[in-house]
């Protein structure tokens, strides 16, 4: 297979789909239209579609006689590809609707949920050691939003029936007024949650493309699976913090545990070069295609964009201290 | 000949009694609850028996638990309450319908919402039991058992929609449905 720079991308219409390889194109024939992609590529092409810049590494590894890319196993290049999370497709999604009316309909938004039951649990088996391994080693390019959604709803849901327990314990038996119930914090909280966990991927995702923080790295959805995933903490918290003396120790650990799970993904994704990735050597012309991969990732090596990274860093964990703190004084307010 | 008479009797409900039409409704309702209380009724008939849908049922659980939550609810709170408890089961059960599509499960949308909506009665009648006496284990007690019951077909009906890898993420949806329901009975 010929090789491509950037020059013959950007005259090659699919090069916005950066995960286009040969197999599927051939098997979808030019008129298809629809993307019927397997689900790394579909990713990958919704990421491009985002207007992210891709470096395409694709392009070297896609070779004719490597027929197994097309089964999405090409992961992400960036992390290296280590593969080691068994098969990534599990049934045939159906064609990703395009047009107009596209968000608006289920199967756009079903490459976001196509995980199995162990892929969640060993995700969340990662949340709970962040220092063992990498957390998006096994997304594996398939970032989703289940557990992100229902991590939020069942934090929304602790929140409403532990501050509710709580106060119920602390209420004085012996007192003149009856113990009330507070049904208000059920719409608090899920605001408050919801809110809070569109709301950060939002800004993290802004600024990292505004600055250009080798944004190639992150997407948008891979931003809010990681946010998602580091919320999981305070479903504990939420438990202990029924016991009156353990509600500042829970929170701050579950605080601290969710920081250093974002610090150790985040900052191996946008602050750190690309060196567990060596770009495919071409067999053929015996050149390395990508001159330089970090080059193309812009300037995150340098002190500067070191810099920068840890900034925005910094910012992160300092909207996710407000979360904790909000959390604790707003609906367990009671011993402040 | 037969498609004729049949389709005449159809249209002959236009000009029957109101009463006619409620009484047929309510039996309706009742035919599909049978299945969901009978213990001996096994998860899959009930969910055969609901497949036929219909949103009379849901609307009518979900009233009596928005009224009889708000009433024993305090002063202050009863509306906010009523409130809550038809959003929660509206908007809770299209978001748990929503949740197995994005699954690979291909079913109606109202046919899973009523088959969500018939089973939350266990929990309606343990929280109109409720009233009866306001102690905290005797709710509790209730309220469990309501739980299990409400658990038993939907389990059965959202498990059998996906493939076998997904099915604790379709069900655990389904059972923080029915638990916030739940708690909201046994806290007012």
């Amino acid at each position: 297979m010929a090789l491509t720079n950037d020059g013959d991308d950007a005259a090659n219409p699919f090069a916005a789909a950066s995960d286009f390889d040969d197999v599927n194109l051939a098997a979808q024939g030019p008129g298809a239209g629809g993307f019927a992609l397997g689900d790394a590529s579909v990713q990958r092409d919704l990421a491009a579609g985002d207007g992210f810049v891709d470096f395409d590494a694709h392009d070297g590894a896609a070779s004719t006689s490597d027929i197994s890319l097309a089964s999405g196993s090409t992961g992400n290049p960036a992390i290296g590809l280590s593969g080691s999370m068994g098969p990534a497709q599990t049934y045939e999604l159906p064609p990703v609707p395009t047009g107009l009316l596209a968000p608006f309909k289920v199967e756009y938004y079903m490459p976001y949920f196509n995980v199995t039951t162990e892929d969640v649990v060993e995700r969340l088996k990662r949340v709970a050691m962040p220092w063992k391994n990498d957390f998006f080693e096994a997304v594996d390019a398939r970032p989703d939003l289940y557990a992100p959604f229902w991590v939020c709803a069942a934090l929304v849901f602790l929140i409403a029936s532990t501050s509710n327990f709580a106060s119920w314990i602390d209420h004085d038996s012996s007192s003149a007024t009856e113990w009330q119930h507070d049904f208000k914090v059920l719409g608090l909280g899920a605001s408050f949650v919801f809110g809070f966990a569109l709301a950060m991927p939002f800004v993290a995702w802004g600024c990292f493309t505004y600055l250009g923080v080798s944004t190639a790295n992150m997407t948008f959805i891979e931003l809010a699976c990681v946010y998602g995933y580091s919320i999981s903490p305070f479903l504990v918290a939420c438990v202990v913090c029924i016991v009156p003396a353990l509600e500042w120790p829970a929170v701050i650990l579950a605080l601290g545990w969710s920081a250093v799970f974002l610090l150790r993904n985040l900052w191996a994704r946008i602050a750190t070069s690309n060196d567990g990735y060596v770009p495919p050597m071409d067999t053929e012309s015996g050149e390395q295609p990508l001159q330089d991969a970090g080059s193309l990732l812009g300037d995150q090596t340098s002190p500067q964009g070191r810099k920068l990274a840890a900034t925005l860093l910094a910012g992160v964990i300092g909207l996710h201290v407000v979360f904790a703190m909000v959390l604790k004084l707003k609906f367990f307010g009671r011993s402040a | 000949m037969t498609e004729t008479s049949q389709h005449d009797a159809e249209l002959m409900t236009l000009d029957e009694p109101v009463l006619e039409t409620i009484k047929r409704d309510l039996k309706m309702i009742g035919a599909k609850l049978k299945f969901v209380f009978m213990p001996t009724a096994k998860s899959e008939d009930t969910i055969a028996e609901l497949r036929k849908w219909d949103l009379w049922g849901p609307l009518l659980f979900c009233l009596i638990l928005s009224v009889v939550l708000s009433v024993s609810a305090s002063e202050d709170q009863g509306s906010t309450v009523f409130a809550c408890v038809f959003v929660v089961v509206w908007v809770g059960a299209f978001i748990v319908t929503l949740n197995v599509q994005l699954l690979g499960g291909k079913v109606p949308n109202f046919q899973s919402v009523c088959v969500l909506g018939y089973c939350i009665c266990p929990l309606v009648l343990a929280a109109v039991l409720g009233m009866l006496w306001n102690n905290i284990f005797f709710k509790l007690a209730l309220v469990a058992a309501g739980y299990a019951w409400a658990m038993r077909a939907p389990v059965v009906f959202m498990a059998q929609l996906v493939s076998e890898e997904k099915k604790a993420l379709a069900v655990f949806p389904v059972g923080l449905f029915y638990l916030v329901i739940a708690w909201m009975i046994v806290i007012i």
